[in-house]
């Protein structure tokens, strides 16, 4: 299968159409005998592919064009089976990493200095000594390039449990801080 | 297949060019591809994660919360507050100035206001060796000392509570503290500082901090060890030998830098066991040596340091002592009540404990008094 080119929008019913931005070079919806078929190159297999049109299969192309997946049909991982963007959830996720962080820093600093808690980490307890600045822009900055370097290495497959399973345990830290912050 | 999805390329002949028919095409993929239904699942896992995450830390927070016997329970009496909590209070060393009150929960150490029955945590249990936080309190500050890092007994401070400004903040100068019970008078802020380095292993410096002015300044130094302060005055006691008989006691006026040196213990038989400041006055206890006689005998003993007089409170065989504050020296005697007696003299005064009074010594300020019954803490106001 060779490249669709562009068709600024006017395209030509039974021959070609563009299925996605992410999907437009590499893949059309065409007639076949049966119905649709998406026809498309899968980047993984560097093979052309067809598969018969459903809303669910339209769905998890996307999904694989955006992940940079693999959606031949036997082979599609369980993440494209589903239709979990894991790109998408992997930005809400390393947002939530950000923000969760930046919480766990602020309702440190007010537990600490109420006297409600002592920081448990030893490394950011020096910080803490040496002040709340010095402790913001170093947890902060940490954070930020950890999550930087987690958005760089998105395409690999342990990026997305470890992501979830960091910002779980930090939501839980912040839900601690916070009810005891409110009930103490 | 979904038949609903062929139907606008069905409906196109073939090899026609028809914007049209494109049109209703773009419209069926935009429908099977709609933005909320290729959401949904990263939504719902998002949200999963985000919801077992709170769960945990709120569950974390009950067993937490559960362990460490706290938040209190304040409940107003008749006569002042009763503190519990469900676990029962594991307490000791609560202590009273002014209108608050410090006691310290298994580690957990705590403030009452005794005007609103307000509480506030001051210092959760230490996961260090150093376990609970030692306290003071005036009635502008509660100072205590804690480990300046998480399990790292070698490095303390001294973290303080303004009771005016509701501020907490670290003593500056204090990283030198030996983990002692520091002393406050007012704003006057004192501490056993570490001994210097190649020095002889017993020797001891005493500093003095004004809390409000920032003015430190030392005290003593030498063999000593930090004993109360009150007002003006401060006082340390000495090893003069190798018992308590042969202790001196130390007392100094800052304000005129008057000093007095004493000892106590002049009895035969006799060692001291308890001195405070209260006042302008040194109170002492003496028990009789267990080592000389198995007999019990304890006398209460008080110094009035501007005149020099010096009088015996109370004495006997079933006299137990000691506690003072607000002008007052505390005691029990054979009936276990707790009566009061101004250091200048004047009538025993029994103090308003109640009916379940368990015999420990209430402390004392000058308008309220604090004891223990059983796992809970009672306050009572003093009319004066």
């Amino acid at each position: 299968m060779s490249r669709m080119p562009r068709t600024n929008g006017a395209v030509a019913v039974g021959d070609c159409l563009p299925v996605g931005v992410a999907a437009a070079d590499v893949a059309r919806l065409q007639r076949a005998p049966g119905g649709l078929e998406y026809a498309y190159r899968c980047p993984l297999h560097d093979a052309d592919r067809v598969a018969p049109y459903t809303p669910a299969f339209a769905r998890q192309f996307l999904t694989a064009s955006a992940d940079g997946l693999c959606c031949c049909v036997d082979e599609m991982p369980w993440s494209v089976r589903h239709g979990l963007a894991r790109s998408r959830l992997l930005a809400w996720l390393l947002i939530t990493l950000w923000l969760a962080n930046l919480a766990d820093l602020l309702l440190t600093l007010r537990a600490v200095a109420a006297g409600r808690a002592t920081e448990a980490n030893g490394v950011m307890s020096y910080f803490l000594h040496a002040g709340s600045l010095a402790a913001g822009v170093f947890k902060v900055g940490l954070v930020s390039a950890a999550v930087v370097l987690l958005w760089i290495l998105r395409r690999r497959s342990v990026v997305l449990p470890a992501t979830a399973a960091l910002t779980l345990a930090l939501v839980a830290l912040v839900a601690y801080e916070a009810l005891a912050l409110l009930t103490a | 297949m979904d038949s609903d999805s062929t139907d606008p390329l069905r409906a196109a002949p073939p090899g026609r060019t028809d914007r049209v028919a494109a049109g209703e095409l773009s419209a069926l993929l935009r429908r099977d591809t709609s933005g909320w239904r290729l959401l949904r699942p990263a939504l719902l896992a998002f949200l999963i994660i985000i919801a077992v995450g709170a769960a945990f830390g709120a569950l974390a927070y009950a067993v937490a919360g559960g362990y460490q016997g706290w938040p209190t329970t304040v409940v107003r009496t008749a006569a002042g507050w009763r503190i519990s909590s469900a676990d029962g209070l594991q307490q000791d060393s609560e202590m009273v100035a002014g209108s608050s009150m410090v006691w310290n929960n298994g580690g957990c150490l705590e403030l009452l206001d005794l005007g609103s029955g307000k509480t506030t945590v001051l210092q959760l249990p230490s996961s260090g060796e150093q376990g609970s936080a030692a306290a003071c309190l005036s009635e502008r500050y509660v100072a205590w000392t804690t480990d300046r890092y998480p399990n790292d007994i070698d490095h303390l401070e001294i973290r303080a509570y303004d009771l005016v400004r509701h501020r907490f903040f670290t003593v500056p100068g204090a990283f030198d503290c030996d983990g002692s019970t520091p002393a406050l008078s007012g704003s006057l802020l004192f501490w056993e500082g570490d001994r210097p380095q190649d020095a002889d292993a017993k020797h001891v410096v005493i500093h003095g901090l004004d809390l409000a002015s920032g003015r430190g300044f030392p005290v003593a130094t030498g063999s000593i060890r930090l004993g109360d302060a009150c007002g003006d005055l401060v006082m340390w006691t000495q090893d003069d030998g190798n018992s308590a008989r042969d202790q001196l006691t130390w007392v100094k006026d800052l304000s005129s830098s008057r000093l007095w040196r004493l000892r106590l213990c002049t009895g035969k038989g006799y060692e001291t066991d308890g001195c405070l400041l209260t006042g302008r006055a040194l109170v002492w206890q003496l028990d009789r040596d267990s080592t000389v006689t198995s007999a019990s005998f304890t006398r209460i003993e008080e110094l009035d340091l501007d005149s020099g007089v010096r009088r015996v409170v109370a004495q006997g065989n079933k006299v137990w002592g000691l506690s003072a504050g607000g002008g007052q020296v505390v005691w029990s005697g054979p009936s276990r009540a707790p009566l009061a007696e101004n250091v200048v003299g004047g009538p025993a005064v029994p103090l308003p404990v109640g009916r379940n009074f368990n015999g420990d010594l209430p402390v004392i300020s000058d308008s309220a008094i604090a004891w223990i019954v059983d796992n809970t803490v009672e306050t009572a106001r003093l009319s004066r």
